[in-house]
């Protein structure tokens, strides 16, 4: 056992079965939905449904539409990884406040749907081949893998380039300094910041590519079939929901390699509490292919900025618009806050038990952890129908027409986003510290209270806000279990969209895409400056 | 920078925890209300759910359903709610998701006084549910990129070689109207032609959205010529003052004629303010309603045969029941899934 593990784990002072009941409660809570629908299938097969196996094995066309899922999601993941860690590489080395007010500009777009994504880049790509083909030119296709591809990791650069940049910051500065007494920015760049940043790559790579498994909108829109597809294709079919979860075992199944792949990561990463000012690190000479690199990715990333941005504000048209919507829509953005506020409370809280104990050495912990990354492979609206049968089913009375089953529905759609986070961060406390006030403390909770947490506030706030803008855009599940007379601020642009209402859709994004600007510019910046209260040891 | 302090934290935590517990108890309190799902669009619904409440008084608690649920949304919430129905009443912008709804025990039986005039074959025969209104599956043409004579006619037109594929579009068939029509043509045509149209349209290679929305975008914008879709999508163009043009299909003597998918309301079995459903359905199916919803564009097409109704715009329909239809959806939402998802 390394010893920073050792300190860890003799200063957390709640006994080990504490703990594990801790885990396992956050476990479950995410496994929920899995587990009512395998209950629900094997009563159906069961019951006398026995040609539900035919479902569990995937015939040629499933089989196809699989292949091409995972080749696609793979292109999205890797492609995304790669302009976000060139994006991120960039951002990390601007380090004056300008250079930390644009990083807030990368998040503005994340709670914006990717349907909304998807048809802004058409508009905007068709008024490129207007402009093509009265030059002569050849068109920019708009249909089949690639122009799917392109938009799909349009949408998820901001997860993968804030993801990066988390990893870059968390690399200890006297590490980079003492490699560039010896060797150029670039070996420095190769040999050092990158490996020890890799888990976030890597965890970057995996959220991208689950997301992007289980979206159809997208690729549908381009031409493309997708395997996520055939699942709401089936359930529409039969609403059989023991038949739409036998067809989304495979999706399922890849979310288990994909949590291995986590744990293995962070649990290898190096120690990674930095300490010191980073504005005294030497500054690096980069070579200048990874400069020019880096252009390439800021151009693109200013491109899935912009092309959103520049497309709602003109179907928007005018202010007096925005202001008219953002009036008659007041009823569902307090919804939607409200709904977000608590549905990223409550996932901190069970996010903080699951990255403790991910934390610790031991196989359930690690079986535990698989449970909770489970609902990245769910399809979000099976979740919700989980989610309203497991409520009746208890007969939750009281909650009835209440908020708390879409803020549930949140919870457990974000939780492992949460723990992920709340792992880097608890990873980067300095265990001297921990064991220092384990000795002080008067008893477990007075060190908690007085040391643990405020360690730890920065990354609650951060966990907290990146699941705010999540929940917020979240749909498939809300809508299953949503109080009537109650609607999010995304139901309403879906609504609107399909009435062919642009301008009002258009105006509804604006508005979601300014609160996931201040809730992901607070998530980034507590992110950033969450060693900055505890230097302890300069 | 963001600072957090302890002792506000708490505090704040406590404070948070009292609202949403007011909040709770407003929600979960009984009131004089009534709780209906409906699947029609949000605009065109909510100011008919408007003036029922102002002229009765009864709050209406209103759940909207979403194109991009794939109409699976509203549908398996009944369901899973059917032990314990949060809804009192359904009002679907088709009739296919009423007709499940009725076989999975989920509605109660109510004959309103409102339906006559509404013909038997747009009623259900035990009184589960009442259809009103009429929307109409369309080709929406864009002007600009084809001219008047060039205008298709007939579903069968979008097979054509003088329309290049790649400028045709439906909908998936599998998910809402467009899995009604393809189940209309397998009532009519019998499954093998229904299936041979299908197939012979994604051999040629025509574009397949998702959603009749989506389809009625991409002729507005020029990257279809024609595509299938239905009157409220159409119309919403057309309105607007886009290039398009709205045809309706089929209506040559000998014709198919166009598929007229009518909207259904129904009480739901065990619902918890039965009465002020009823009241609902009752104002639902008057023909004052009908006539706003055709003066806003989500139906223009009446099933009633009198009154004022009957002014509206005749349109040569498709001979098939729609129980007919219902029974043909299996089937062919399996095989348009193995056609086109692929």
């Amino acid at each position: 056992m390394k010893i920073h593990d050792k300190l860890k784990c003799s200063y957390f002072n709640i006994n080990e079965a504490g703990m594990l009941a801790g885990v396992l409660l956050a476990a479950f809570l995410a496994a929920f939905p899995v587990l009512l629908l395998l209950a629900d299938t094997l009563q159906s097969f069961f019951a006398g449904s026995p040609d539900l196996v035919t479902f569990l094995v995937p015939d040629e066309r499933r089989l196809q539409l699989l292949a091409r899922s995972m080749g696609i999601s793979g292109a999205v993941a890797i492609c995304g990884m790669a302009a976000g860690i060139l994006t991120a590489s960039f951002l990390f080395a601007w380090k004056s406040k300008a250079g930390l007010a644009v990083r807030y500009v990368f998040f503005a777009t994340a709670a914006v749907p990717p349907y909304v994504h998807a048809l802004s880049w058409t508009s905007a790509l068709v008024w490129l081949n207007s402009l093509l083909r009265g030059s002569g030119l050849a068109e920019i296709t708009l249909q089949g893998n690639g122009i799917c591809i392109w938009v799909g990791m349009m949408t998820l650069l901001p997860i993968t380039t804030g993801l990066a940049l988390v990893g870059f910051e968390s690399v200890e500065p006297g590490l980079i300094e003492a490699g560039c007494i010896f060797k150029g920015g670039g070996r420095v760049f190769g040999s050092i910041i990158m490996p020890l940043a890799a888990p976030s790559f890597l965890a970057g790579g995996a959220f991208a590519f689950l997301i992007s498994l289980m979206d159809y909108t997208i690729p549908s829109l381009f031409q493309v079939n997708v395997y996520s597809l055939e699942i709401f294709a089936q359930y529409s079919a039969d609403y059989d929901a023991a038949k739409a979860f036998l067809l989304s075992l495979p999706l399922l199944l890849s979310a288990i390699p994909t949590a291995m792949l986590f744990q293995w990561a962070f649990r290898n990463a190096a120690l990674l509490n930095t300490r010191g000012d980073r504005k005294n690190t030497i500054e690096m000479e980069m070579p200048v292919v990874l400069i020019l690199l880096q252009g390439l990715a800021l151009g693109i990333s200013f491109l899935q900025f912009s092309v959103p941005f520049i497309s709602l504000i003109i179907s928007t048209g005018t202010p007096l618009k925005l202001m008219n919507v953002f009036l008659s829509s007041y009823h569902e953005i307090g919804f939607s806050m409200l709904l977000s506020v608590l549905a990223a409370t409550i996932a901190v809280f069970f996010g903080t038990l699951a990255a403790s104990g991910m934390n610790r050495k031991g196989r359930i912990y690690k079986i535990c952890w698989i449970f909770i990354l489970l609902p990245f492979a769910i399809p979000a609206p099976l979740t919700g129908i989980a989610l309203a049968k497991g409520w009746n089913s208890i007969g939750a009375y009281g909650t009835r027409g209440t908020i708390w089953l879409p803020v549930m529905a949140g919870v457990i759609r974000f939780l492992p986003f949460a723990a992920l986070i709340l792992l880097a961060i608890i990873k980067r406390m300095d265990p001297r510290l921990l064991e220092a006030s384990r000795i002080q403390q008067k008893n477990t909770l007075h060190g908690l209270v007085k040391v643990y947490i405020p360690m730890l506030s920065k990354g609650l706030v951060a966990a907290g806000c990146l699941v705010f803008i999540l929940a917020a855009g979240e749909l498939g599940a809300t809508m299953i279990v949503t109080p009537p007379g109650s609607g999010t601020i995304t139901m309403k642009i879906y609504n609107y969209m399909h009435y062919g209402a642009s301008d009002s859709v258009a105006a509804l994004c604006l508005i979601m895409l300014v609160l996931s600007l201040i809730a992901g510019s607070a998530a980034f910046t507590a992110l950033i400056h969450s060693e900055k209260g505890f230097k302890g040891g300069d | 920078m963001l600072k957090i302090k302890i002792k506000l934290l708490l505090p704040s935590l406590l404070l948070l925890a009292i609202v949403a517990m007011l909040l709770v108890n407003q929600l979960g309190r009984a009131k004089n209300e009534v709780v209906i799902y409906t699947s029609v669009d949000q605009v065109f619904s909510e100011p008919v759910l408007k003036e029922f409440e102002k002229q009765t008084g009864i709050k209406v608690l209103a759940l909207y359903d979403s194109e991009a649920a794939k109409t699976t949304g509203l549908v398996n919430r009944l369901i899973a709610e059917r032990d314990a129905p949060k809804a009192d009443v359904f009002w679907n912008g088709e009739f296919a998701q009423t007709m499940l709804l009725k076989e999975k025990g989920v509605l109660a039986a109510y004959k309103s006084p409102s339906a006559e005039g509404i013909p038997a074959q747009y009623t259900d025969a035990d009184g589960f549910w009442t259809g009103f209104g009429g929307r109409a599956r369309v080709i929406l043409v864009n002007k600009n990129l084809l001219s008047a004579d060039q205008y298709p006619k007939s579903i069968y037109d979008l097979l054509k070689l003088e329309y290049a594929p790649d400028k045709i579009g439906i909908a998936y068939p599998m998910f809402g109207t467009t899995a009604t029509h393809a189940a209309a043509l397998y009532a009519d045509l019998g499954s093998d032609k229904g299936r041979e149209f299908f197939e012979d349209l994604s051999q040629r290679g025509i574009k397949v959205y998702d959603g009749n929305s989506v389809v009625r975008d991409m002729v507005v914008n020029g990257q279809l010529a024609a595509g299938l879709t239905d009157t409220d999508d159409a119309l919403g163009a057309v309105e607007k003052g886009e290039p398009v043009e709205m045809l309706f299909p089929d209506q040559e003597e000998g014709g198919l004629g166009t598929l007229i998918v009518p909207n259904t309301v129904a009480l739901i079995s065990g619902a918890n303010h039965p009465e002020a459903g009823k009241q609902l359905i009752d104002y639902l199916l008057s023909s004052d309603v009908e006539k706003e919803l055709v003066d806003a564009g989500w139906t223009n097409l009446s099933i009633r045969k009198s009154g004022e109704a009957a002014s509206m715009p005749e349109v040569k329909g498709m001979k098939v029941n729609l129980e007919d239809i219902y029974k043909q959806m299996d089937q062919s939402k399996e095989e348009m899934q193995k056609i086109f998802v692929r």
